[in-house]
């Protein structure tokens, strides 16, 4: 891992002359200080400043006094903090899998030459490619009672008996098939990238080893797969896991997710705007973990290793 | 490999496959396409017809009396301005600074390199709404609310992985998965 490699070196303060001494390095050093000026000014330093204020009263408005954890407290002991969260992990943990399992199998299925390929890769990028508060909007209009298409189709099958959007349990389903129909053609192009990478050969091999079509899927393409799949499962896990557009667009603000209850927190009703902080700090520390335990204990690669 | 699979076999099993493939294909087209489709359909048609149960298939009477009224309306002319001038200012400072830190990434040598790029590509996972209060207060205090200028800085930090991570790659002279396949 890249973080892992700077240390191995050997330490001392002969490298900050090596590497500002160069004129190389140090034309490097100018090229990438711009974009990392403005992504520490604009994303790191917020972070910080939001755990600085998350330990105080303060209001939008004013700077206040350190309180130490109250926020935390109060935020833990919030019912619709709780209801966010029950939320959001349901959503993460389905429409992952579901994401996964579909986009694996179109993977595997269209990784091969055929006719209309062009198309079928055209046509799968049309929801990804689609705002997700424009698709929110449309979804919406389509499981509305009066005009909706998905609920005049599901209500003539006898599938549902209530108005999907009156209904949160429904109304969560609906969220996380609109992101799988959404997400799904995504994840498969992550994999089938993946899969072409895997070499003929292999399989070659494998066949004149005698070996079945099971056992050259779970010997050779999922072990060969691995990396893609970690990077399209954390990929999604964590953008899933700050999904706020669905939510509030489709929900029409009445279903709560993690971010949903940041942005009402401190922004509508700014009354709660220590527990809003504090759960934005929340959000990112658990999204923190999470990629860590990705990186960590599954052996992903951030990027590309040195040489 | 599944291609490899229908070399064999009977030539039967070789149709009945291609047809189940392509009968999966249309259905995976036609299940992406399909809201889309019936959104426009929505958009062409009249009130009544919108209302209508059960609903038409086919727009019978096609008007455009919809995008009239949107393309009337001052609230989507000033909302247009805004997302072009916003998106067509953030695609060009992204792309510039972008570019310029892919090449270092990709052609030059420096001790950070593993360092830059972690902190870039964290920001692809970075949950925004962890940090709208802070940066809102930010923004205020240097008199940026309400401004083209706020929205289009924030939207280039997020913006900025992809076409870093992009460019990177693509200059890079040595494939980047090399490392696991077996030896």
């Amino acid at each position: 891992m890249s973080v892992a490699s700077a240390s191995t070196e050997k330490k001392g303060r002969g490298w900050f002359k090596e590497e500002f001494g160069n004129p190389e390095r140090r034309t490097a050093y100018y090229m990438v200080l711009p974009s990392l000026l403005i992504i520490v000014l604009v994303a790191f330093f917020p972070i910080l400043y939001g755990i600085v204020l998350s330990l105080t009263d303060s209001t939008i408005s004013g700077f206040g006094s350190f309180i130490g954890l109250e926020n935390y407290t109060d935020l833990f002991q919030d019912s619709d903090f709780g209801e966010g969260l029950y939320n959001t992990v349901i959503f993460t943990v389905v429409s992952v899998a579901l994401e996964f399992f579909i986009g694996l199998g179109i993977a595997l299925a269209i990784n091969r030459a055929f006719r209309g390929r062009g198309l079928v890769r055209a046509a799968v990028l049309v929801p990804w490619a689609f705002p997700t508060v424009i698709a929110a909007v449309m979804w919406r209009l389509m499981f509305q009672s009066q005009v909706g298409i998905v609920q005049y189709v599901a209500a003539s099958l006898g599938i549902i008996s209530e108005p999907i959007l009156s209904s949160r349990t429904l109304l969560l389903i609906g969220v996380i098939l609109v992101d799988v129909w959404k997400t799904t053609p995504f994840v498969a192009l992550l994999l089938l990238a993946g899969l072409q990478t895997i070499p003929g050969e292999v399989y070659e091999a494998a066949r004149v080893d005698g070996a079945n079509w099971m056992q050259r899927f779970f010997r050779i393409t999922l072990p060969l797969l691995k990396g893609a799949i970690l990077v399209a499962v954390l990929f999604r896990t964590l953008d899933a896991y700050r999904v706020y557009d669905l939510f509030w667009v489709l929900g029409n603000r009445e279903l709560q997710s993690l971010s949903t209850y940041v942005y009402e927190g401190v922004r509508i009703s700014q009354l709660q705007f220590g527990p809003g902080n504090a759960a934005a700090v929340f959000i990112f520390m658990t999204a923190f973990l999470i990629a860590l335990f990705f990186i960590r204990v599954l052996g992903m690669r951030t990027s590309v290793e040195e040489e | 490999m599944a291609s490899a699979t229908t070399t064999k076999g009977a030539a039967g099993r070789g149709t009945l496959n291609a047809v189940l493939f392509y009968v999966f294909l249309v259905t995976f087209v036609l299940v992406s396409v399909f809201p889309l489709l019936w959104i426009f359909k929505m958009s062409i048609v009249t009130k009544t017809e919108l209302f209508a149960s059960p609903p038409t298939i086919l727009p019978q009477t096609p008007t455009s009396e919809s995008y009239g009224t949107i393309f009337g309306d001052p609230v989507f002319q000033q909302a247009l301005v805004n997302s072009t001038i916003i998106s067509t200012v953030t695609t060009v400072i992204c792309l510039f600074f972008g570019s310029i830190t892919a090449y270092a990434i990709a052609r030059l040598r420096f001790r950070f390199k593993g360092t830059v790029m972690t902190l870039i590509l964290a920001i692809s996972f970075f949950p925004a709404v962890a940090i709208i209060a802070p940066l809102f207060i930010q923004f205020a205090q240097v008199g940026l609310i309400d401004t083209y200028a706020s929205v289009i800085i924030t939207d280039t930090v997020f913006a900025l992985p992809l076409p870093s991570g992009c460019l990177w790659r693509s200059s890079e002279s040595y494939p980047s998965t090399s490392r696991t396949r077996p030896r």
